[in-house]
């Protein structure tokens, strides 16, 4: 009996079910306890562990679709550092849950208990946590000071002795071993737990040490044999799409993190993730709905942030400047213009409220309401010229003039810019920068687009498929005509055709217009060498 | 809701079995406290109490048991295996029983290695127990027995009864793998084959988990095994 114990240690309950709380207050009595506070959802939970500190926290799963599920209850307690390891945290859950439960991305809570609790099932149940609380102190106690080489001596030394608790042992041995940067040691851990058995954890924590030492293939290979065999275990698409992302398949990594979201869209690093992602690939519905999820989950938590809210709008802008129906064009820019009420709301950093008005002009202008969207870009060069900038500010400048040739307003563009530039003569990568968007005044998403058929043409070209090469420079050019380094690879591979057809004519008149597109580059420019290059190539073939 | 709209049966049914088992929570809560001051008051109504509580863990166990069968009939359901105590598992079993037990007035004994260890999936093989343990509590007379060993790489869990053993029609059923229904009884047998697919679950290697129906207890009654790998 832990009678004792149970008198001198703090308990929290939080359930949205009232007699749910009167029932457990009293049960927990019964075992002795004597402080006991219950809080109705998350949020108050939250504010009652800012003002105390509680031992054992019973947390229900599912409290609603209004409030924070005990997932994120947990994540935003932990995050916050307002409950340490040596703390127990249990999940309620009526098994209907389970596998939502099991959805847990890095924080995992130290056990679970299933609804109906009886005083014999919670006596048994909290006895049993709360004996391997006591049996694994030390060791959680160096975790929680990050003194992870005592916690992998403690460990080692208990593992002799505590058979019971072997599973976790060994697993945070692992944990141990690659906090501590030991990522040989802890492979050797779970590969022996493995030779045993293929444990969803020690598989997960084997493919976690070999990217983190830098083995990305060997870690994807990890996770995909992980996924066939557990293929409800959402934290190892997380991981395979890591994976996939940083030996560039970007497209896999979306598809990965698409079907994780789909088994458990209630995540918020996840949802944020894939809009990320997505957004990358110019998957704009895909991003715009995976934002929309993010920020909505998001709210009052410790994942909030006003740069999610402004991606959100930026994702939506995006979609309303490329859609072709009127009908399409104005949902998504009064989409945009409700997804940036919060950034007023809740936020008063003027580099934020800059990229909001931003934001709401370009959202304006799509709705063709002109004055409200020269108004809202004014605000953003008002607030603009009350900061004090520098060089850092570079994007937010970018942006800035990019929305207001967005938005027609192409002198004051211009200034912008100008003014900017004057202001570091000796920062090249600025100067180039600004003298790119001056040259090719377009909008963020068209240069993306440009970049994307440039890519394109350069992967065909390289293929020897010329004429499909030379359309998609053509479709750039008709976006970015002025962009240098397009314009050479179109004439790189006009120059290659040329050899190869018959009669070049109507070829050499595509090249002629393309060089004097070209005539004005600096002798600064990064490409003026190449540039001249191909122009002698040019000269040699009589132009 | 629009007339298009599918309505989410998954989201229906795991909702209102969340709403169910709150009420439920309630209701035995209710039940053990009443429990409690009946036997010191009027322990000639315990039995009575210990009949509403016994009927209110099976709708319990019903619903959990259907939740889980649709889930892997969907492939919802995932399997986590990881290293658990026997003991542990086994004295939790019993501890949920405890109340009816004594009401209704049997032993409940356990034979188990402090030290066993197993690997299984404790949410799903908790079920398949409790399920069963609420059947023999109802069909034994004075004793019910849950005992585990190793057995082969693995190991066996194995509860007996004094009461009048399985039904002919279930030890034959006992090997097929579908629910056999016997209406006019009341009783599906859903709980045994939950038990089966649930025990199927476990692998390891080639070999996977099983369970056995014989009328060659110890104690007279049914002998129910499970076996895992």
């Amino acid at each position: 009996m832990l009678f004792r114990s149970y008198k001198q240690k703090s308990f929290l309950v939080i359930d949205d079910f009232d007699n749910f709380l009167v029932s457990m207050k009293q049960m927990l009595r019964r075992m002795g306890a004597e402080q006991i506070d219950s809080a109705r959802n998350g949020d108050e939970a939250i504010e009652l562990c800012l003002r105390r500190h509680y031992d054992i926290v019973f947390c229900d799963y599912n409290m609603g679709d209004q409030h924070k599920n005990g997932q994120q209850v947990l994540e935003e307690l932990r995050y916050r550092g307002l409950i340490k390891h040596t703390d127990l945290f249990i999940m309620v859950s009526a098994e209907a849950s389970r596998d939502m439960v099991m959805g847990a991305l890095e924080y995992q809570p130290d056990g679970y208990i299933t609804k109906p609790i009886t005083q014999s099932v919670l006596q048994a149940r909290l006895d049993k946590l709360f004996s391997q609380k006591i049996a694994t102190h030390e060791i959680n106690r160096a975790m929680d000071q990050q003194d992870y080489a005592r916690g992998i001596s403690l460990v080692n030394t208990q593992i002799k002795v505590d058979p019971k608790n072997r599973s976790w042992l060994l697993n945070t041995l692992g944990t141990l071993y690659i906090l501590n940067g030991d990522y040989a040691h802890a492979k050797k851990v779970y590969e022996d737990v493995i030779k045993q058995r293929p444990l969803d954890w020690a598989q997960m924590g084997l493919g976690k040490a070999l990217y983190l030492e830098g083995n990305v293939r060997e870690a994807a290979a990890t996770f995909s044999a992980l996924i066939e065999q557990s293929p409800h275990l959402v934290g190892a698409y997380d991981w395979l799409a890591k994976c996939q992302r940083e030996t560039g398949q970007a497209r896999k990594a979306q598809e990965t993190i698409q079907e994780a979201v789909n088994i458990s869209p209630r995540a918020i690093l996840r949802q944020q993730e894939l809009a990320h992602l997505s957004r990358q690939l110019n998957d704009l519905e895909v991003a715009a709905k995976a934002f929309k999820a993010s920020t909505k989950l998001s709210d009052k938590s410790c994942y909030e942030s006003p740069e999610l809210y402004l991606d959100h709008a930026r994702t939506l802008n995006d979609l309303a400047e490329t859609s072709s129906a009127p009908k399409d064009v104005a949902r998504y820019a009064q989409d945009a213009i409700t997804a940036l009420e919060p950034v007023k709301r809740k936020y008063d950093d003027a580099r934020v409220l800059m990229r909001g008005s931003l934001a709401e002009a370009r959202g304006r202008h799509y709705q063709k309401h002109e004055e409200a969207s020269r108004n809202a870009a004014a605000q953003a060069r008002r607030l603009l010229s009350e900061t004090e900038t520098g060089e850092e500010d570079l994007d937010l400048v970018l942006e800035m003039a990019e929305t207001h040739f967005a938005i027609g307003a192409t002198e004051e563009a211009n200034t912008l810019l100008r003014d900017f530039a004057e202001r570091f003569p000796g920062n090249a990568t600025l100067q180039t920068r600004v003298q790119e968007l001056l040259e090719e005044p377009v909008s963020a998403i068209q240069r993306q687009q440009a970049r994307t058929l440039n890519r394109e043409g350069i992967a065909l070209y390289e293929q020897e498929k010329l004429t499909e090469a030379l359309a998609q420079f053509e479709k750039a050019l008709a976006i970015t005509p002025k962009q240098p380094g397009l314009n050479l690879n179109y004439l790189q591979a006009l120059a290659k055709q040329m050899a190869q057809v018959e009669r070049p004519e109507a070829l050499l008149q595509q090249a002629r217009e393309t060089l004097s597109r070209l005539e004005g580059l600096s002798e600064g420019h990064r490409q003026y060498a190449r540039y001249q290059q191909i122009r002698k190539r040019y000269q040699d073939l009589g132009l | 809701m629009a007339g298009s709209d599918k309505p989410d049966f998954n989201l229906i049914l795991a909702s209102s079995v969340h709403d169910m088992k709150n009420s439920l929570n309630l209701v035995l809560n209710s039940l053990e406290d009443i429990n409690r001051e009946i036997i010191e008051r009027q322990p000639e109504l315990a039995g009575k109490v210990g009949l509403l509580q016994y009927e209110a863990t099976r709708v319990n166990n019903d619903l959990v048991r259907l939740l889980t069968l649709y889930k892997i009939d969907q492939e919802l359901m995932g399997v986590r295996i990881d290293e658990h105590s026997v003991h542990d598992l086994l004295s939790e079993c019993q501890a949920r029983f405890q109340p009816l037990l004594e009401a209704r007035g049997i032993r409940g004994e356990m034979q188990c290695d402090p030290d066993l260890m197993a690997y299984f999936d404790v949410d799903l093989i908790t079920g398949t127990l409790e399920n069963i343990l609420a059947n023999a509590i109802r069909y034994s007379r004075q004793r019910v027995c849950l005992r585990a060993e190793t057995y082969g790489s693995g190991i066996r869990i194995q509860l007996e009864d004094d009461g009048e053993g399985f039904p002919p029609v279930m030890l034959e059923a006992g090997d097929q793998n579908h629910a056999s229904s016997d209406f006019q009884s009341g009783s599906t047998h859903l709980g045994l084959y939950f038990a089966r697919v649930v025990a199927a679950l476990h692998r390891q290697g080639a070999r996977q988990g099983e369970i056995r129906l014989s009328n060659d207890s110890q104690l007279g009654g049914a002998r129910f095994q499970l076996i895992l790998p």
